[in-house]
């Protein structure tokens, strides 16, 4: 049950606007007592109204108190409305706004009921600020792009400063960040690779191929190319792209000097600086290295996508996505492959998902070593490397990826310096509505704590805090269901909570109810091997409300499947909702909409067939 | 009725003529080309000595980048055109040229290379048209012809 919203207007009795408005808002406090209450505050003139709002020599009036925003400190119209909240007061606006207002507090969509505004504090820009920029980012990923594009098309003087630190083992790359370069479109493009694999593998004779000339197997190499040549031409049109929109490119590494300062290097160590009213930090993070001994000969996801010769036997340590999608591909494509797991796999998911995905992998033909950590790395001259595990075991590989977890990358930052509040365990900035403890340096993305590390997720934050900061809006970003996928060989596509968490956040046990169902996708039926592990999904309703809390899919096409619910499941979807829902056939996703046999029934959630 | 549509093409035809746009690429698998030579990568101060500084009466300049294919296809497709023009043309002095755009990003940029391979026609230094893609020899000689004005 949402509070009772405090809404103020104010005008002069006899403007036209401000009564269409106040009557509007009476109606509506009349029907929804509960929700709303409306404090007017009506003058009995215009020249009484104006005196008010503007003060004695306009600068001094009630428009004035509302630091920072320059839509309200420029109106002079009547009618001025504004939303008191816990002591400070949110501008509306004019009639219009007010009107605009109304009608989102009638509708019945679930995102605008209870609808917050950004907690972001005033940072005292204006106008003529005289520095080099209005806004540096710093990082050009995923969510510096998209922020820096986003605040060039409201006006404003930007630019991104990119630099790729090398990694241990050497690897760099251009323009667009760790999923551009060194994270989700290589680790796509090689899953790909290994599923054509598993097609060749398993449905090329039962669907009357001819079994092709396998006398090679896989080209490690022409796979590499063909993928480093895609990213090469996805840095040259990013660069092209920010010419478009107008925001400078630069190739340097910055340092905050102090909150409106960075000292700037480029890659020839040539040091300036320059200056900007507001910056975002949007560094990301790479990769923690493994700290064993002999750790420095392991390479991470940073340098795999770009080896120039095949991994050959790896091991691959840690238990995280990460980790998991790279042995997957690694093994689809026919290379020996080892998972050191020191604890669980994909710790923060759900469990029973977790689980099927393990089982997968391992029928899948890749080995596991359970509750073991590397404890020593040995090369040897012909470049093989003996790992000395925790339990004494050892063995030799040809190649070690450490994927044991990501650091934001903000020590050399000086975040520190200029006062930037950071997590001492993972480097990560802290934020309140992407703004730091520094008012005009924000930060979103990897680097921020507290953001889930996905792609989609920095861009839409990185273009909302553009329009908050360059066009007014107060609209927070949403952190809440967003649609993610695990591109582990037999993909896992989720929106919403995991039983455990739903089983947290409502309370006990008993107010949730799981449906489940494991099935055989269509496409696999004719190939023997695929059926030994049948797809799966289920979802979790709360059962006061009907409403679903988590959708889980485990199987082809998972990311697919999954981004149509995400919108569902914003708009508050129920059970029975999505039950009713006429499903497409014969495909996967149509299981959700057929969900029946639940968990706590004990029945079997083996589908029966159509 | 066979009569509207002969004057409707015969009108299509003389529009096309008079109105000139630069060419679209056309499916480089069936290109080929006879040439053997090379056209040489500018970089840097060469680069912008060539652009800026002393520019040759007439330079006919490629945008192009290791990791792009039809890159690949337009190299020998150019060497031909050179050839072409050099020997219908010899007093010209006409210059082809090439330049990575990640080598050399910031004259990309300079010179708004948004597609490649980008073709830039210069003469005397000034840039007088672009064609953007990879075209056989006789359709760059075409459109080096008419932007030159190496008939008049």
């Amino acid at each position: 049950m949402s509070k009772q919203i405090v809404f103020h207007i104010g005008g002069w009795s006899s403007c036209g606007f401000y009564n269409k408005a106040y009557n509007v808002l009476a109606s509506l406090s009349v029907l929804f007592p509960s929700r709303l209450r409306v404090v007017n505050h009506v003058y009995g003139s215009r020249d009484e109204y104006r005196s008010w709002l503007l003060g004695e020599d306009e600068t001094d009036g009630f428009r004035d108190t509302f630091l920072g925003i320059s839509k309200a400190n420029k109106q002079t119209s009547s009618p001025f409305s504004w939303i008191e909240d816990s002591g400070s007061n949110n501008f509306v606006g004019g009639c219009d706004d007010t009107l605009d207002w109304c009608k989102s507090f009638v509708s019945p969509s679930a995102s605008d009921a209870g609808k917050e505004k950004s907690k972001m504090k005033p940072d005292d820009f204006s106008e003529g600020h005289g520095y080099d920029y209005d806004l540096v980012v710093i990082g050009g990923g995923s969510g510096g792009l998209a922020a820096s594009k986003e605040a060039a098309k409201f006006g404003a003087k930007v630019a991104v400063l990119d630099f790729v630190k090398p990694s241990p083992a050497g690897s760099t790359w251009g323009l667009g960040g760790t999923c551009v370069n060194v994270g989700c479109i290589p680790k796509k493009l090689m899953h790909n690779a290994a599923l054509i694999g598993e097609i060749l593998t398993n449905d090329v004779q039962p669907y009357g191929f001819n079994a092709p000339e396998q006398t090679e197997g896989h080209q490690w190499e022409k796979m590499r190319e063909s993928v480093q040549n895609h990213i090469r031409g996805l840095n040259f049109n990013y660069r092209v792209t920010l010419r478009e929109k107008n925001v400078t490119y630069l190739n340097k590494l910055g340092k905050f000097i102090n909150p409106h300062t960075l000292e700037v290097t480029d890659k020839k160590g040539k040091v300036s600086q320059l200056t900007a009213s507001r910056f975002v930090v949007a560094t990301g993070g790479r990769p923690t290295t493994l700290d064993c001994e002999g750790g420095e000969h392991a390479i991470t996801s940073d340098d795999i996508f770009s080896l120039e010769q095949s991994p050959g036997k790896t091991l691959c340590v840690g238990a995280s996505y990460i980790s998991l999608e790279c042995a997957g591909f690694l093994a689809g494509l026919g290379l020996d492959t080892t998972v050191a797991v020191r604890s669980i796999l994909l710790r923060g998911f759900d469990r029973e998902i977790a689980d099927k995905i393990g089982a997968h992998m391992e029928d899948h033909g890749v080995k596991f070593k359970n509750g073991v950590v590397p404890s020593k790395l040995k090369k040897a001259s012909d470049g093989k490397i003996t790992v000395t595990f925790s339990d004494g075991s050892s063995d030799v590989y040809d190649t070690v990826l450490t994927a044991i977890g990501r650091r934001a990358d903000t020590e050399k930052l000086g975040v520190d310096a200029v006062g930037v509040k950071t997590n001492p365990k993972n480097g990560k900035i802290i934020c309140t509505d992407e703004q730091t403890s520094v008012n005009n340096i924000y930060a979103i993305g990897d680097v921020m704590e507290g953001c889930p590390e996905l792609t989609p997720v920095a861009i839409q934050a990185g273009k909302m805090l553009a329009r908050r900061l360059f066009d007014g809006s107060d609209e927070p970003m949403d952190y809440q269901n967003i649609c993610t996928t695990v591109f582990t060989p037999l993909e896992y596509g989720v929106v919403g909570l995991s039983e455990e968490d739903a089983k947290q956040v409502i309370g006990c046990g008993s107010k949730i109810e799981v449906y489940h169902s494991n099935f055989t996708p269509l496409e696999w039926s004719l190939s023997e091997h695929r059926q030994k592990h049948p797809a799966f999904c289920k979802v979790i309703v709360c059962k006061e409300d009907d409403k679903v809390l988590g959708m889980h899919y485990l199987g082809p096409h998972a990311g697919e499947v999954t981004q149509g619910f995400g919108v569902a499941m914003k708009k508050g979807m129920t059970y029975n909702e999505l039950t009713n829902t006429v499903g497409i056939h014969p495909t996967s996703a149509e299981t959700f909409t057929d969900l029946t046999v639940t968990k706590s029934s004990g029945e079997s959630a083996d589908s029966k067939g159509c | 009725m066979s009569l509207v549509i002969m004057l409707f093409f015969l009108l299509l035809s003389s529009v096309s003529s008079f109105t000139f746009s630069p060419p679209s690429p056309r499916n480089p698998t069936f290109l080929s080309s006879t040439s053997t030579s090379t056209i040489p990568i500018l970089t840097s101060e060469a680069l912008e000595q060539t652009i800026t500084v002393t520019p040759p009466p007439y330079l006919i300049l490629t945008a192009s980048a290791i990791w792009c294919g039809p890159c690949q296809i337009l190299a020998p497709q150019l060497s031909l055109a050179s050839e072409i023009l050099n020997n219908e043309y010899p007093g010209h002095g006409l210059k082809m040229m090439k330049f990575d755009v990640d080598d050399d990003d910031v004259i990309a940029g300079r010179l708004n290379v948004e597609g490649l391979p980008s073709i830039l026609f210069f003469k005397d230094g000034k840039l007088l048209s672009k064609m953007e893609g990879a075209f056989p020899a006789e359709e760059v000689v075409a459109h080096a012809t008419k932007v030159f004005s190496l008939n008049d």
